[in-house]
């Protein structure tokens, strides 16, 4: 059993870096097509909007309870999987993304004073860096604990 | 933490398993990166056959 958990627990420390970093890189090509006004919305738009949530959806769950990785395993592997390590991590993970979304939003007010930053650019931008870095915090403190 | 567990013939494995955790929280609380809960430390004394107050003390 100690194997498979590591072997899992190493998956979901890769899962949730790779997601987090793709999905802040993917920003950019989300906001060019999320930025044209609701009434010119085409299907592509919907399934671009659709993606953009179901991403979200997917980081948020994976990070705050890895359950969709660990469907079918025992309950003690599940346990193993989620004990008071992971516990600290996941709080650390919740910190840094609390620091991050106060930091990026200053640095948004600060350049809205210079450039148009609109709302739904910053509230986009403030909610995929809240989203983003605690899984990426979380797999880092994983990696470097060894997972 | 280490020596005890080594006393009893446990590899860091083991001891997670024995307790319901992850090989990588015994690693951590051996190298004293993580400190573990109450409830942890007791189930590590006893799976160790020891005290809690055997297996950690305060720094001096």
């Amino acid at each position: 059993m100690a194997d498979d958990i590591e072997k899992l627990s190493r998956r979901r420390r890769v899962i949730l870096a790779l997601y987090g970093i793709l999905f802040l890189g993917l920003q950019a090509v989300l906001f060019k097509k999320l930025d044209d006004p609701i009434e010119l919305w085409r299907p592509i738009h919907y399934a671009y909007a659709a993606s953009y949530l179901g991403w979200s959806g997917t980081l948020i769950y994976i990070f705050s309870t890895g359950g969709l990785l660990f469907r079918g395993r025992s309950p003690e592997a599940r346990a193993a999987l989620n004990d008071e390590l992971t516990e600290a991590n996941r709080v650390a993970g919740y910190k840094a993304g609390y620091w991050a979304v106060l930091i990026v939003a200053f640095v948004l007010f600060v350049l809205s004073q210079t450039y148009g930053v609109t709302a739904q650019e910053a509230l986009r931008i403030t909610f995929a860096v809240g989203v983003a870095m605690p899984a990426c915090r979380f797999a880092g403190l994983e990696r470097k604990q060894g997972a | 933490m280490r020596d005890a567990r080594t006393a009893v013939g446990l590899t860091q494995a083991q001891l997670a398993e024995k307790i319901g955790v992850s090989r990588k929280t015994i690693n951590t609380v051996e190298n004293g990166v993580f400190i573990p809960s109450t409830v942890l430390a007791l189930k590590l004394a006893r799976a160790l056959g020891t005290t809690v107050e055997a297996l950690f003390q305060l720094p001096d």
